[in-house]
């Protein structure tokens, strides 16, 4: 167990973070400069807290006190860092690298044998650090934090300068490898689809604070405020006014553009809200078979039309702003329909799909 | 293309003559027997002498001394470093003849330190390696620094959070891999050392066999004996080639090791 509650200034915002953090694997979401970097190096010591305390099962690494703080040095720790960036010594050999630490020679063989053989990095072990490629040296990184028996492991965006298919391989390495190591595990990444894939749990983090720090499935559907709706993809968010409770079965919301009935919320009539819907929740309905009634219809005008891959992104209009509504289609519909900016068409905002984001 | 050519190639033949030409120009007039004869008169072989001593003795105490201020200058975090940094190199800039003058108000008989030392500096073996020192160790620390701030800090980081301790993450880390620098600062700062004429005379004197080293050697035998002059001279130039040509060896080698680890 981790205990994080430490203040920092850093340039002109403040790292105000107070959170524990369990075994497995927690992954830090944020922009680049929310300061989640700065949270793995004060964890591991190569950064100071102006104040606060950070505990990893029970040992103090720091405390503030009267006078000079208690300080544990970084060698003491026993924490785990995956740099961004390989930090292989290039004048040792593979081998070498993963004995390097001084816990190195406590790992019995056998369990060296294994790791190397999840890590798939077996073979590579005579050869040095400029012959080996970037993912063969993040997972050569990975084996050498982990046999210097770390209490804590922290990886800071490893995998962020890898190519997208080496990615998803280390990726699988990294859950399987730590499935046998039950530590806990902070993964720093700025990259939703890895957040999702990883973790556990998530704390999304912005401007040095912790927004919510909820499995990843709850941040993924219930975005706790529009700053981490617009982070994990919400990307159609508006603010209203509740006008009608069915307890235990509907809400409604006078929007300022359009009014909505969603799943029951524990909200009083009156009360100002935020909610939100995901662009590829939008449906589109459509005209010849979609005629019977469906929830929170909308008559839109088509803005705009973007190529998105596998998929289309349409900006909607259903009132005089710029637009409305974002909508991801797959693109046979689009293609199909021959859908074009300035065309009308119905959609429907499904009610299990909005969100209430701020109360 | 063609005109390219001709524009690189002949300003680099006269460039190279004009090195080549007055450095075979001492060779031209020697021969062994004359080379071997010199060698015996002691103001020759005194000079070898007292020059490796001198020469050496500054390089050690460069690097010693030179060696953690460079590390300081690379790594610490400090107010002032540019300005330290430049004080550092200001040696380097420094007609020899200002060292002589600075050198003789530190450590004179009333020199600003000198006056409380038991012992008189100026005119002895001591007063040269302080001279050498003075103008050769920027040579090394300015390299040292270059070699240092190329190692990946990160790298130094990995290390600690693997348990090892800095003072260990120095040896097992740092130091390998700025080695081939440091090296080459230490090659540099010898050779610096042992060209030193200006502030030797000044501060040192010309001594035979205390304070007269090679470059003073040939200075003094250009009056009465052009030919030791000139073999002292060739001696020079040959000592010097074979250690440049020693260095690239090592540091080709290092550097190769380290291209091929990076």
């Amino acid at each position: 167990m981790l205990k994080v509650n430490v203040v920092k200034k850093l340039g002109d915002f403040f790292l105000q973070v107070d959170m524990e953090i369990g075994r497995g694997l927690t992954v830090l979401l944020g922009p680049s400069g929310c300061g989640k970097s700065s949270l793995l190096n004060l964890i591991a010591g190569l950064l100071h807290p102006d104040s606060g305390d950070i505990t990893a099962n029970g040992q103090v690494f720091f405390r503030s006190r009267s006078g000079r703080p208690q300080v544990l040095p970084i060698h003491r720790r026993r924490v785990g860092y995956v740099f961004q960036y390989p930090t292989l010594f290039p004048h040792l050999t593979v081998k070498e690298n993963i004995l390097y630490s001084t816990r190195a020679k406590d790992v019995p063989q056998q369990e060296l044998e294994q790791l190397l053989d999840i890590l798939r990095i077996k073979e590579l072990v005579d050869r040095l650090p400029a012959q080996i490629s970037g993912g063969q040296a993040q997972r050569v990184a990975l084996a050498r934090a982990l046999v210097s028996r770390p209490q804590v492991l922290l990886l800071d965006e490893p995998f962020s300068a890898l190519d997208n298919f080496v990615r998803h391989k280390l990726r699988r390495d990294l859950v399987k490898v730590l499935k046998h190591y039950n530590i806990p595990a902070v993964f720093v990444t700025h990259d939703l689809v890895e957040a999702i894939t990883l973790g556990d749990k998530i704390a999304v983090m912005d401007e040095g604070r912790i927004l919510q720090y909820d499995s990843a499935h709850k941040v993924f559907s219930q975005p706790a405020g529009r700053k981490v709706a617009r982070f994990v993809g919400m990307r159609n968010i508006y603010t209203g006014r509740v006008v009608d409770v069915v307890p235990r079965q509907s809400v409604t919301v006078k929007g300022e553009k359009f009014t909505v009935e969603m799943d029951y919320r524990p909200v009083r009539i009156g009360q100002r809200v935020v909610f939100g819907i995901r662009p590829e929740n939008v449906l589109y309905l459509r005209p010849e078979r979609d005629q019977r009634p469906k929830e929170n219809t909308l008559e839109v005008t088509i803005v705009s039309v973007f190529p998105q891959g596998a998929q289309y992104q349409l900006l909607l209009r259903a009132t005089a702003d710029v637009y409305d509504v974002e909508m991801l289609l797959p693109r046979h519909v689009v293609e199909k329909r021959n859908l074009k900016p300035g065309d009308r068409c119905r959609i429907s905002l499904p009610r299990e799909s909005l969100h209430l984001i701020e109360k | 293309m063609r005109k390219l050519q001709a524009v690189v190639i002949v300003p680099s033949l006269i460039m190279l003559l004009f090195f080549l030409v007055p450095l075979g120009a001492i060779f031209v007039n020697l021969d062994l027997m004359l080379f071997l004869a010199k060698l015996a008169q002691p103001i020759v072989y005194e000079a070898l002498w007292l020059s490796i001593v001198t020469s050496l003795t500054s390089m050690i105490l460069a690097a010693f001394l030179g060696t953690p201020l460079a590390y300081l200058l690379a790594r610490g975090d400090f107010k002032g470093k540019v300005y330290l940094e430049s004080l550092v190199d200001l040696p380097m800039v420094l007609p020899p003849a200002v060292a002589g003058v600075a050198l003789l108000l530190t450590f004179g008989r009333n020199g600003l330190l000198g006056r409380y030392l038991p012992w008189s500096i100026p005119f002895s073996t001591a007063a040269v390696i302080i001279a050498q020192t003075f103008v050769a160790a920027p040579f090394f620390v300015r390299s040292a620094v270059n070699s240092f701030a190329m190692v990946d800090a990160n790298l130094e980081k990995a290390s600690l959070t693997l348990g090892v301790d800095s003072w260990r993450t120095f040896w097992r880390v740092t130091m390998p891999l700025s080695f081939p620098g440091l090296l080459g600062g230490a090659v540099m700062s010898w050779a610096r050392a042992l060209g030193e004429f200006g502030a030797t005379i000044m501060f040192a004197g010309n001594l035979q066999g205390v304070t007269r080293t090679l470059p003073l050697a040939i200075y003094t035998a250009m009056e009465s004996d052009l030919q030791a002059a000139m073999v002292i001279a060739g001696l020079m130039i040959m000592f010097s080639l074979l250690v440049l040509i020693f260095t690239r060896r090592v540091l080709r080698l290092s550097r190769g090791v380290a291209k091929c680890l990076r």
